[in-house]
């Protein structure tokens, strides 16, 4: 059993005769009349409106059973309530403060919760109760109890008085969770429980060490208060954020729970953050800020509202060399789970984004990586995976989307449970010599502008001018001194005479595009090679892709934005294969709505290069990461092979 | 191909106006301290109307006097409902009486209707309509129909002061005889006081045979029972699905995979299939996206297809009402992965196609066909390759209705545009006879089996969206747009409807905040009252939930689909009998469609609405006589129309003048009169029969004689016949892109008369007119205008056709709505047609295209 035992909070086998002398059960009690010693009912179980007053927070398809009223295991009026489990697993009923049998309680003052609960089953078993500090479910104080088989339990929750004090006005209700126990799964189905006297007594005291930690909780919230507000945020306020960054993690992590207003601290950090991320100076091959795992007391990596799962900082696990540890992620089981960078990075000026991933969670998994963009890899269970993928796809994201598909086998899809490691995240790029040699040789394949004497003289070297114009912007000054006026004066004549032609790039072959499918697996990272006919192209090495699928088939996706209004574009495309192959060029984008008239189809012919032409209404879509070309062999022959792709070349207007 | 949307900005503006002097959230309590009720008082409306809680827009709904007054057919229900409102606080109980059929002495018993207790939601925000608003912010709208026993056991059967409280009364005319029943039923105040409240329901003499035509499939949620009802089990799971198959909405239950089996379907099949209302088994199967069929996955798929083939009997043909709902692949056209895996899943030999086979291998190799006959072999194989999978799409995506056999599914709304709808109907006809061309290819003649649904399969959907002005089951949007969704299916062939959650009763993510699932109209973000459509009983003691006002309105929306198939049956039943072909319901009922709605936005006018389901009633009666009269207008070989007049009976009478008639024989007649001489009330009176009706003003708008006025634009051609025009519409390529991108070739007609009609009707022939095949096949799109000579001009309609080869043409029928247009401000028509599209990044011309147009008529 995974569940933490505390045999502190355990009070076996008591009666609630003993205990309920003073109950107050009117409904129409005030929280306010509420004095210290009162036991409030929460749900005394006597009536069908008792029952309705019981609420599910996490309804899901397991959860299947039955509640009805019973005059069997009574402790406390004339009735308790039976419950049956239908279908094997753990049902939470939560209860609101605000709508008790005694009425509304005020749980600032709740010494602690009781409750008796019979296990009718042959089981020995686990509950946990649970004080949720707002709507959004955020756990306060909770703890797990033992429910030894044919026995009454009768339990009682200790509440920390400072917690609930310093969450007042936030804490909505407490719950109660019956775990099904983790062996003789499938067995335990059918069987009841019987709970009755829910309630809680009033008047909680700080315990000695809550006397110990309240001067420094105080510290830590005046010490939030006082940061300036979250856009007055600046460089100067680090010392301050990392001070109380350092207090909060000395708090044993009870106390960390019920800062009040940490959430307020967490807004500024991540202001803060948006600040020390820009003033960073980016390393040329590495960016080293982007691969912390955790700073200022929080992982870089945060799981959105409507995620079910829990993130941590775990030390212990090193995934590359260097790594300080590693984020690690625990899958919930009940709903997909998405994650943000907790400030949006920037991979400006990087090739890579280079990671590393555990999985643990027990079973096949599927990770999604943006998911509108189609990125996605598969991992085998225990399998830790090194990913290398190109950086422009980050260019723009700011999150990720983990979605654990437990896909294989019985083709179940369902929301995953265990674990997944992260790596740090990091960004690589070329040296500085590297970047000199590429921007010199751009250059010196440049044409003579005088020997082309014809209009379309220019088309085969559109890319090589693009190319050279891109490396030529995107290098700092030092780098760009290595190009002489005469190689530069050598551009701007080629560029005139494009400009002049009415020719384009609407989209370069530099970036690099991704294999929709099995990425990093049958798709090697693509190379800029030039070539005598299209310039600058990309290489892409098909290996073979999908044997175990039908048709081969590959996706390559378009990663940058087209540029420019034309009325028309061109592609070429050569194919290594001996058969023909079918290509599509489609757009992908998230705004589906023209998805079904803007495409293109071509075949190309085996052996040679193959222009294919690409409706405007295509691109007129941005497509960062949302077009593609999709690839087939409908004669079930493999894609083996290296393929090139020309730039997109914008054809003029003619009119 | 899609028109655009009437813009009704004056009604936005004054609704934000309005809505913003309603105190944003303000309470129920606090609007109604602001208006006090000049006295109590109880008064009907149409049962379509919500009428809110809160007395001060009492003045907004049409008073239709202080009793009850319903007409329905045999064997359904039908609701109807009164308000009372209070100036002082009352408990209250209603008293039922048996009603009386004064010239039959026959008894509609008091048990036959239910009376239920309005509940109100308050709404804290309109989450839709951003062009009209039917109700502010603050407002309490009825939704939660309560018993009345239950409201008077839990002590709700209470009315506040300054209060209105609504009463819905559901009658039940299952095994009742036809007739008008009269009675009095009491509302009585704290127990002393009684409020006397006429009522009159009107049977009518018609009733559905069999299953309705119209399936459904109501996801049922397991997770959400136990917020609701404190109970998941198996008992209540079919309780919910007995209560959902009461209201026609045939359930679909969501629970876990391990729960599903081909046995436990098959039991839940075998109990809901007493309940007539039946008519969509729903397979428990969910195809994920990597859904392959060869997998032991396809092998589970398959085996609940095989189930429902053994279990079928000649009676009990199960397998003509079995669906698959893959609802992974919702609203596919919204997500890249679900649209990537897509066309794998549905497309021709797809991995849904070889599910369906894999079934027919199975029964095959488990020697189910051997002894069995060809005839029923090629049925069940049939029945089977046929299976509809409902594909929801939130837009109209072209490639995938032109290409993927599916069943496509459509948001509602989506349906507002007759050449989108065109495509739709044309290719869900195409998917199923190709489907049972090919079956039936592999049978002997004599065994080839009938296509139960001939124009195919396609359904629609409401959810979040869309709302007002289209169909919807918001509790934020007016109810008698669902009731009017039955009208507009039948008349689209629509024959599925669907709806992804009929039971959240907690929030759809965490239920952190305190939920009350009587109380929350908004549980998911997205609308008032989306995913759910019914309330949990538990809470007062019942053991099956309860329905809302939406439910009934959709049920009686079906119901009135139902009786749009009586009419449908019987013109098809009468047809035959006389050997008359061409006659198509649709067309007989148009123009009672063209009143009621404008595809997918009906009218606002409750009053219209009922009136016109009268008519409809009339003209059912008028089909069943015991001579069979069987009449209807056709345009002669003049141009004219005649009203041609079959029945049993030589002898024949037409507003008191003897006819010829014709033996044709089998003791069948038939007459054919000039019909411009009976425009008006007409009579026709057989030996044994009598039928009154009043007749339009049928008109011949353009037979395209010698001196008619009909021409086309430069480089189109146009041959002139009697009766018709034979024009190839040719494409113009201008000095500019712009100008060729904006010029329409055209056909126009002048000195064209539509005055006073509500309806203008043509059919059309398209073919191929290239000299030379340039395309494998040609689409022909065109918009139809009325214009003027001041230069007036509005779009009333448009359509669309594909020849996919030189020798082929297609013809259509084509109906445009009139209604609500000034017709006297015109006396053109113009027809347009498109001049180029994109191909290769160049304007691209359209090839010739041949249409042949016969003369155009209006009535």
């Amino acid at each position: 059993m995974n569940k933490k035992n505390l045999s502190l909070l355990l009070v076996s086998a008591m009666f609630a005769t003993g205990c309920g002398g003073n109950v107050a059960s009117s409904a129409t009690s005030e929280s306010s009349k509420h004095k210290d010693g009162d036991e409030c009912l929460i749900n005394d179980f006597e009536t069908e409106s008792d029952l309705a007053m019981m609420r599910f927070p996490y309804p899901v398809h397991e959860a299947r059973g039955k509640f009805e009223l019973s005059d069997q295991h009574v402790t406390h009026g004339s009735k308790s309530v039976k419950f049956t489990n239908i279908y094997n697993s753990s049902f939470e009923m939560q209860h609101f403060f605000a709508h008790c049998a005694s009425g509304s309680i005020d749980p600032s003052n709740v010494k602690s919760i009781e409750i008796d609960i019979y296990n009718d089953s042959p089981y020995d078993t686990s509950a946990a109760f649970t004080i949720y500090n707002n709507v959004e479910l955020d756990i306060l104080l909770q703890a797990t109890f033992d429910l030894p088989k044919q026995e009454m339990t009768h339990v009682v929750f200790p509440l920390s008085k400072i917690a609930l004090d310093f969450n007042a006005k936030t804490v909505v209700s407490s719950s109660l969770t019956l775990y099904t126990p983790n062996t003789d799964y499938d067995k335990f189905v059918g069987y009841t429980f019987y709970l009755d006297n829910w309630k809680a007594t009033m008047g909680g005291e700080y315990t000695e060490e809550d006397k110990k930690y309240q001067p420094k909780i105080n510290s830590i919230t005046e010490k939030i208060s006082a940061l300036p507000k979250q856009d007055s945020i600046s460089l100067k306020d680090e010392a301050a954020l990392e001070e109380i960054a350092k207090d909060y993690c000395s708090l044993p992590d009870l106390y960390r729970r019920i800062v009040p207003n940490y959430s307020e601290y967490k807004a500024k950090l991540s202001a803060f953050t948006d600040l020390k991320l820009a003033s960073m100076p980016l390393s040329p091959v590495r960016n080293v800020y982007m691969a912390m795992n955790e700073f200022y007391g929080s992982t870089q990596l945060i799981p959105t509202a409507s995620t079910a799962a829990e993130v941590f900082f775990d030390d212990s696990v090193k995934l590359n060399a260097g790594d300080k540890g590693s984020t690690k992620v625990i899958f919930s089981g009940t709903m997909h789970s998405q994650f943000n960078f907790h400030s949006p990075i920037s991979t400006n000026g990087y090739d890579n984004v280079h990671f590393t991933v555990k999985n643990e969670t027990g079973h096949y998994t599927r990770v999604w990586i943006n998911y509108a963009s189609l990125i996605y890899f598969d991992m085998e269970e225990g399998e830790t995976a090194d990913f290398v993928m190109s950086a422009s796809l980050f260019g723009a994201q700011d999150f990720w989307v983990i979605d654990q598909v437990k896909a294989k086998g019985d083709g179940t899809v369902v929301a995953g449970t265990g674990s997944i490691y992260i790596g740090e995240i990091y960004c690589t790029g070329r040296s500085e010599e590297e970047r000199k040699a590429e921007l010199s040789e751009a250059f010196n394949h440049l044409p003579d502008p005088e020997a082309l004497v014809n209009k379309d003289d220019i088309i085969p070297h559109l890319s090589t001018i693009e190319m050279a114009r891109k490396r030529y912007d995107e290098s700092p000054d030092d780098i760009k001194q290595t190009i002489s006026n005469t190689l530069y004066s050598r551009l701007l004549a080629l560029e005139n005479k494009r400009d002049v032609g009415g020719y384009g790039i609407a989209f370069n072959a530099s970036k690099y595009p991704y294999n929709r499918y099995y990425y990093g697996e049958n798709f090697e990272t693509l190379t800029g090679v030039l070539d005598d006919a299209y310039g600058y192209v990309q290489k892409v090495i098909l290996n073979d892709p999908r044997s175990d699928a039908g048709v081969p088939e590959q996706a390559i996706g378009f990663t940058d934005e087209i540029r420019g209004s034309y009325l028309g574009y061109q592609m070429a495309i050569y194919n290594p294969t001996e058969s023909p192959v079918n290509c599509v060029v489609r757009n992908t984008n998230w705004d589906w709505d023209k998805y079904e008239s803007y495409f293109t189809y071509a075949t190309l012919l085996p052996g040679q290069w193959n222009v294919i032409n690409i409706k405007p209404e295509l691109l007129r879509i941005s497509t960062d990461g949302k077009a593609a070309i999709f690839l087939s062999n409908p004669e079930m022959i493999s894609l083996r092979g290296e393929w090139k792709i020309s730039s997109l070349f914008g054809l003029p207007h003619f009119c | 191909m899609k028109k655009s949307r009437p813009l009704i900005w004056s009604l936005s503006f004054l609704s934000l106006m309005l809505a913003s002097c309603g105190g944003g959230s303000s309470s129920a309590s606090s609007i109604s301290s602001q208006f006090v009720p000049s006295e109590e008082s109880v008064w009907s409306t149409y049962s379509t109307a919500k009428v809110i809680q809160q007395p001060n827009r009492n003045s907004d709904f049409v008073k239709t006097g202080n009793d009850i007054k319903v007409e329905m057919m045999k064997g359904e229900k039908e609701s109807g409902q009164v308000i009372f409102t209070s100036k002082a606080r009352h408990s209250f109980d209603v008293i039922k009486t048996d009603l009386v059929d004064e010239n039959t002495g026959n008894i509609l018993p008091a048990s036959a209707v239910e009376v239920f207790v309005q509940r109100y939601l308050q709404i804290e925000v309109n989450l839709h309509s951003t062009t009209k608003l039917f109700f502010y912010a603050g407002e309490s709208i009825p939704d939660f129909l309560l018993p009345l026993e239950y409201a008077k056991s839990s002590g709700e059967n209470v009315v506040e002061a300054n209060m209105n409280q609504g009463f819905t009364f559901d009658f039940n005319s299952e095994g009742m005889e036809a007739g008008v029943y009269k009675g009095e039923y009491q509302l009585v105040l704290d127990g002393k006081e009684t409020i006397a409240i006429p009522v009159e329901v009107k049977i009518w003499d018609f009733e559905l045979k069999g299953r309705s035509n119209l399936q459904s499939c109501w996801l049922v949620y397991s997770m959400y029972m136990l917020p609701g009802e404190l109970d998941a089990s198996e008992k209540m799971l079919d309780t919910y699905a007995d209560f959902l198959t009461d209201y026609k909405a045939n359930p679909y239950l969501i629970q876990p995979k391990a729960m599903n089996s081909p046995e436990a379907m098959m039991q839940d099949v075998k109990r809901l299939w007493n309940n007539k209302n039946y008519n969509t088994i729903t397979i428990p199967y969910d195809f994920q996206l990597d859904y392959d069929a060869s997998t032991k996955e396809g092998d589970l798929a398959a085996s609940y297809i095989v189930k429902i083939a053994e279990s079928s009997t000649e009676e009990n043909f199960y397998l003509d009402y079995t669906i698959f709902c893959p609802s992974t692949y919702d609203e596919a056209d919204m997500f890249a992965p679900k649209a990537a895996a897509s066309p794998a899943f549905f497309k021709k030999g797809g991995s849904y196609q070889q599910t369906l086979e894999k079934a027919i291998k199975i029964l095959t190799d488990k020697g189910y066909f051997a002894g069995k006959s060809e005839a029923w072999s090629a049925r069940v194989k049939s029945a089977i390759r046929a299976i509809p999978n409902p594909f929801t799409n939130v837009n109209y995506v072209e490639e995938w209705t032109k290409n993927l056999p599916a069943t496509f599914c459509p948001e509602i709304n989506v349906l507002n545009s007759q050449s989108t709808l065109e495509v739709y109907k044309d290719f869900a006809k195409k998917t199923i006879d190709d489907i049972y061309e090919s079956s039936n290819a592999q049978f002997s003649d004599l065994a080839k089996t009938k296509n139960p649904r001939p124009d195919g399969n396609l359904w629609t959907y409401t959810c979040v969206n869309p709302d007002y002005p289209y169909p919807s089951h918001h509790i934020d949007d007016d109810n008698l747009s669902m009731r009017e969704a039955g009208w507009m299916e039948k008349s689209y062939h629509v024959n599925g409807y669907l709806y992804y959650m009929a039971n959240m009763y907690a929030y759809e993510n965490k239920g952190g905040k305190f939920f009350d699932p009587y109380t929350v109209p908004n549980r998911q973000g997205g609308a008032n009252g989306d995913g759910f459509i019914m309330y949990p009983g538990r809470k007062y003691g019942s053991s099956k939930p309860f329905p809302s006002n939406r439910l009934m309105t959709y049920r009686d929306g079906l119901e009135d689909y139902d009786m749009l198939t009586v009419y449908q049956n019987k013109v098809e039943e009468l047809a035959a009998k006389y050997g008359v072909e061409g006659i198509d319901a649709d067309d007989l009922i148009q123009d009672l469609y063209n009143k009621m709605f404008n595809f997918a936005v009906g009218t606002e006018d409750h009053s219209k609405f009922f009136s016109i389901r009268s008519k409809l009633a009339e003209r059912i009666e008028r089909l069943n006589t015991q001579d069979d009269i069987f009449y209807f207008a056709k345009k002669a070989e003049s141009g004219k129309f005649n009203l041609e007049i079959y029945s049993d009976s030589a002898s024949l009478e037409v507003n008191g003048k003897n006819v010829r008639t014709e033996d044709i024989g089998d003791g069948r007649f038939h007459a054919s009169i000039d019909i411009e001489s009976n425009v008006g009330p007409i009579n026709i009176k057989t030996m044994h029969s009598e039928v009154n009706d009043t007749l339009s003003n049928y008109k011949n708008v353009s037979h395209f004689g010698a001196d008619s006025s009909v021409s086309v634009s430069e480089e189109s051609s146009l041959a002139k016949k009697d009766g018709s025009i034979d024009a190839v519409i040719r494409s113009v390529r201008k000095s500019t892109v712009a100008k060729t991108q904006k010029f329409r070739p055209s056909i126009f007609l002048e000195n064209v008369d539509v005055k006073g009609c509500s309806e203008l009707f043509f059919d059309f022939e398209v073919y191929d007119a290239t000299p030379t095949i340039v395309a494998d096949k040609i689409e022909t799109e065109f918009t139809v205008f009325l214009v003027g000579k001041n230069g007036a001009e509005t779009e009333i309609g448009g359509n669309y056709a594909m020849a996919t080869s030189q020798e082929e043409t297609i013809k259509k029928h084509m109906t445009l709505n009139l209604e609500g247009i000034d017709t006297s401000k015109y006396d053109g028509i113009t027809i347009e047609f498109k001049n180029c599209v994109i191909v290769d990044g160049d304007l691209a011309l359209l090839p010739d295209r041949g249409i042949r147009i016969s003369d155009i008529g209006a009535r």
